[in-house]
This record gives C-alpha cells, sequence and structure tokens, in this order.
C-alpha cells in the first residue's frame, strides 16, 4: 500500500514581524491537510499575530506565507473564500441580528449557504431575530462559528475559540470541530491557551513562546517522545544528556523533562520515567526559555 | 461591497432612532420661534388674527434659523456616517472585515458609498426642513429665503462637508479613529476659527442691520464666484474624491487601520 503524500495547507517560512517590545522570530509553520493543528502558547507568546499575519491583515517583515499552496499576496480573495476565521470575540455589531449577519455574508461570499446557516442556528438554539448583543458568550462563539462554517470553508483558523466558555459549551464547540475534520478536504487551525482542549482534539502541535517556535509536530509523537524523569536531587546530577530539555528543582526532587522517552527509559528504568502531559512540556519549554533568558 | 453596504445601512437605521427625533425637534422649535418672529407673538399666531409681513427688522432673524437648520441638520447625519466607524471599532468589526473575502477597494468603496447616502439623506431632509421653515416665514421678503437660493445654500454646505468627510475617511485609515478624528478637527476648525476671529472684528466694527447687510453682499459675492466656475469646482471635487479614495484604499492595504 503506498502512502499518500501529505499536503500542507498553510505553510510559512521565516516569518518575522517586529512592534513595539514584541518580534515573531523566524517562525516556519506547515499545517497538513485534513488535521486539526494546535497552535499554543502562553497570552502574549504570538498566537494571535501569527494568525493576522496568516490572514494578511498586517504587513510582514519579511517571510513566505502560502495556504492551499497560493501566495496571500495574489490570491488573497480566492483564498479567503475558502477560510472561516472565528476570534475569541465576536466582532459583529451587537445591535444586528443573525438574519442580518446572513444577509450581509451572503453579499460577501460567493458560496454562501443560507439553509446551512439556518440548520446551524437551529442545532446551536440560536434565535434568527434577536440581536446577537444579546446573546452570551457561548452563544456568540457559536454564532461565528455557524457563520464560519456557512459558507463551505475548507479551513477554520480558530483564535482561542473556547476561552472563557463554560465546559459543557467547550465540549460541545469541540464536537463541531470534530464534526468538521471528518471530511478528508477539512482542516483547522487552533489556537488556544487551554492545553487540555488541544489534548483531546489535534492531531498536531506547535508551542510558540515569545515570538519564536519551540516545538512543532504530531501530538502523538511529541507525547511519544517527551517524558518526566523524577528523581531526588542527588541523582539528578547523572542525568544530563543531550535528550534532556530542562531540569525543575523541586523542594521534595527534581523533575527533569527529556525528548528521547526511549533512550530514558533504557537508561534510567520505567520507575523513574513517566509519561508528560502537553501541558507540562510546554511549561518545561517555557521554563528552559526563560532560565535561558535568565543567563 | 454589497455586504458591508448592507452592514453600513443597518448602522444608518440604528442610528436613525436617534437621528429622526433630532430632526423633527430641531425643525419644530425653528418653527416656533420662525412664526412667533412672523406673527410678533404665539397668542396672535395660535389665533390667526394678525399676519404682520416680514420685514428687513425680522428677516435676519429668519434667516439666521434658517441657515442654522440648513447646517445642524447634515452635520448630525455627518456625524452619524462618521460613527458608522467608531461602531465598527466598538464592536471589532474592523478584524472581521479583514478576514473576509472583500477586496481592499471594495470595503473602501462601501464606507464612500455609505458616506454619500448619508450625505444625500441629510441634504433631502435639510432642505425639506428649511422649505418647511422659510414657506411658515412667508418666504417673499428676502431674496435669500427663495427656493432657488436655499438649494444654493444646501449645496455649498454639502460640498463643505463632503470635503471634509473627503479628507477624513482617508486619515481615519491611515491614522485609526481617536487620531483620525483629532487630525480632520484640527483641519475643520482651523478655517472655522479663522472665520469665527474675522466675525467677531466685524461684529465690533458694524452695527446690527450693516453687518448683516455686509454678510448678504459677501454671501452674494461667494455665490457668484461659486456659479461662474461651477464646472471646475465639480471637475475639481470629483478629482479631490479620486484622490481621497486612493490614499484610503492604499492605507487600508496597508493595515494602518489600529
Amino acid at each position: 500500500m503506498g502512502s499518500e503524500k501529505e499536503v500542507n495547507v498553510i505553510e510559512i517560512h521565516n516569518l518575522n514581524k517586529s512592534y513595539d517590545g514584541f518580534a515573531l522570530q523566524s517562525v516556519d509553520l506547515q499545517v497538513t491537510a485534513g488535521r486539526i493543528h494546535g497552535f499554543i502558547g502562553q497570552n502574549g507568546a504570538g498566537k494571535t499575530t501569527t494568525i493576522k499575519a496568516m490572514l494578511n491583515m498586517m504587513p510582514l517583515n519579511a517571510g513566505e506565507i502560502k495556504i492551499f499552496g497560493k501566495d496571500f499576496q495574489k490570491d488573497e480573495q480566492t483564498i479567503k473564500e475558502d477560510i472561516g476565521v472565528v476570534f475569541d470575540e465576536m466582532g459583529f455589531h451587537e445591535f444586528m441580528t443573525p438574519k442580518q449577519i446572513a444577509t450581509m455574508m451572503s453579499y460577501v461570499y460567493a458560496n454562501w449557504d443560507g439553509e446551512a446557516f439556518q440548520k446551524y442556528l437551529t442545532r446551536f438554539g440560536l434565535p434568527l431575530k434577536k440581536p446577537c448583543g444579546k446573546f452570551s458568550r457561548g452563544m456568540r462563539m457559536k454564532l461565528q462559528i455557524a457563520v464560519a462554517l456557512s459558507h463551505h470553508a475548507k479551513l477554520l483558523i480558530l483564535d482561542e475559540p473556547t476561552s472563557g466558555l463554560d465546559p459543557v459549551v467547550r465540549n460541545e464547540i469541540l464536537d463541531i470541530f470534530q464534526e468538521f475534520i471528518v471530511d478528508e478536504d477539512h482542516s483547522i487551525f487552533l489556537s488556544s491557551h487551554i492545553i487540555s482542549d488541544l489534548e483531546r482534539i489535534a492531531d498536531e502541535i506547535t508551542f510558540i513562546d515569545k515570538g519564536r517556535i519551540l516545538l512543532s509536530g504530531e501530538k502523538d509523537t511529541i507525547l511519544e517522545e517527551h517524558a518526566i524523569i523524577r528523581c531526588g536531587k542527588k541523582e539528578s546530577d547523572d542525568i544530563n544528556d543531550d535528550c534532556v530539555i530542562f531540569k525543575r528543582m523541586e523542594a521534595y526532587g527534581c523533575e527533569i523533562l527529556v525528548n528521547d522517552a526511549d533512550a530514558a527509559r533504557k537508561k534510567w528504568g520505567d520507575a523513574l520515567v513517566e509519561p508528560a502531559t502537553l501541558e507540562e512540556i510546554m511549561l518545561f519549554y517555557v521554563a528552559r526559555e526563560n532560565g535561558k533568558a535568565r543567563l | 461591497m454589497r455586504g458591508l453596504y448592507y452592514k453600513d445601512m443597518c448602522c444608518l437605521k440604528k442610528l436613525l432612532h436617534t437621528m429622526i427625533p433630532v430632526c423633527i425637534a430641531t425643525l419644530i422649535f425653528a418653527l416656533l420661534v420662525v412664526l412667533s418672529i412672523r406673527y410678533g407673538n404665539m397668542g396672535r399666531m395660535l389665533s390667526g388674527e394678525v399676519e404682520e409681513a416680514i420685514n428687513e427688522e425680522n428677516a435676519p432673524v429668519i434667516l439666521f434659523y434658517i441657515i442654522g437648520i440648513c447646517l445642524l441638520i447634515p452635520m448630525g447625519f455627518f456625524v452619524d456616517a462618521l460613527r458608522c466607524f467608531e461602531m465598527d471599532e466598538q464592536a471589532g468589526f474592523e478584524k472581521v472585515v479583514r478576514t473576509l473575502s472583500v477586496k481592499a477597494a471594495d470595503a473602501v468603496t462601501a464606507r464612500y458609498l455609505t458616506y454619500l447616502t448619508f450625505g444625500a439623506i441629510s441634504m433631502g431632509s435639510s432642505f425639506l426642513s428649511a422649505a418647511i421653515v422659510a414657506a411658515s416665514a412667508g418666504a417673499v421678503g428676502i431674496e435669500e429665503l427663495s427656493m432657488k437660493k436655499l438649494t444654493q445654500l444646501i449645496l455649498v454646505i454639502a460640498a463643505v462637508l463632503l470635503l471634509f468627510c473627503g479628507i477624513q475617511i482617508p486619515l481615519f485609515y491611515a491614522l485609526g479613529k481617536k487620531k483620525g478624528t483629532v487630525a480632520s478637527l484640527i483641519l475643520f476648525l482651523v478655517p472655522v476659527g479663522l472665520l469665527y476671529l474675522k466675525f467677531i472684528t466685524l461684529l465690533d466694527a458694524l452695527p446690527g442691520m450693516e453687518l448683516f447687510r455686509y454678510l448678504m453682499e459677501k454671501f452674494r459675492e461667494g455665490r457668484n464666484i461659486v456659479s461662474r466656475y461651477l464646472w471646475a469646482e465639480v471637475v475639481g471635487m470629483v478629482l479631490f474624491y479620486v484622490i481621497s479614495y486612493g490614499l484610503s484604499v492604499r492605507f487600508y492595504r496597508k493595515g494602518g487601520r489600529k
């Protein structure tokens, strides 16, 4: 059985953008078609700036961005026809009703599907004629998602779509994303600082911190490769392999993140080496960067 | 473009909820003042017993109210048109618009069309209101209250406001709403301030009716110049708008709005 060549829906090379007190530094990023790509980072790490750059919402200092293999500078309109974007804040005027928003979007998108929008509204329990300013945060998010899905977008770009939502609504929204991705032509780029969400649904993960990509790849591979060694302070002095990402001294001992779990298990045994969660991996990488910064 | 224009019209509909009562209140106030001047007092007016003709003494006051109404209503509408920018900014719609399948030229065109729509509505309502007030004043007494002159007056005001908006829109795209407002206000207030200073000086130098006659004379002179070079002015305005539009598209593409 021959393996199919994977296609990248988003390709970013050497993206640089700087402004007051912040800089995206040589960001390289690939998002594979048919996958959910999680983009993790602390607040202010550069997630939204990267998304804005992707959407051609700001001038770049350097770099190349391709979406669906097309150059944003040349094919912006064609690309945007196939993209649905959801921000953490709604962005529609509060006096506008979903009906008015649908009318507006029907003029904007050639592929706007009014019936699909109506179905999503019914499914999400959103009233057609109520001003969206009267919606709860969860309802506003669902409205944005309904709009993003109703022009048959192939790629959803979501910037913190689940932040500030209660667990029930968050779960509901994550289910919608998983349904969307069932179609192999569909892809999702999802930025969040809620790692548990990404742990649940993402296929690929990219960590960003202070404008730099720290780690990027398949989620399962990242989780398989990384492990935490928990040991005493004295034992930790002997663990100085290349695979060590960062050592964190605690009151009761030491925690060490390694990026070659198999090698670590062979050397130090299963008892000491435990699987790492995405959250732990991110915290250790960030701590390493902070340590470097302090040096 | 059509989608964004539709959204702006939804904004207009929302803004009209406050603008229409304000226009009506302004009109009623002006009508009451003008009628009471014409009839001597409100009691006479209501009884309809005595009808005093408009005369040289009360004409300036009546004219003042008519010019006032011609200025206030369009200014109110143009402020509302500017509020569309503000409403977009408050809602975060500017961010949304840049994710949509909308060309920069289309986004800017929609905004200019919105201004022109607001302008047309404001000029129409202002003309109607001024005509009602002028007619109630028995507007045959002085030349400046004829329909033809009122139309000219409205057109001059429209041209000034169009000039102002033609400057303000690219400034908004270049500097953002707050800085753009400050910059355009400076541009607007400098000539208005100079005119005001000139007026104050004249007020000291010329007593009541003389000042009025002087201003009317200036108004006639101005109107003559405007009529003499009308085509050049129309062409100039079109060119001015082409440049303003081009700059707006350029600033929009650069993502200058903060």
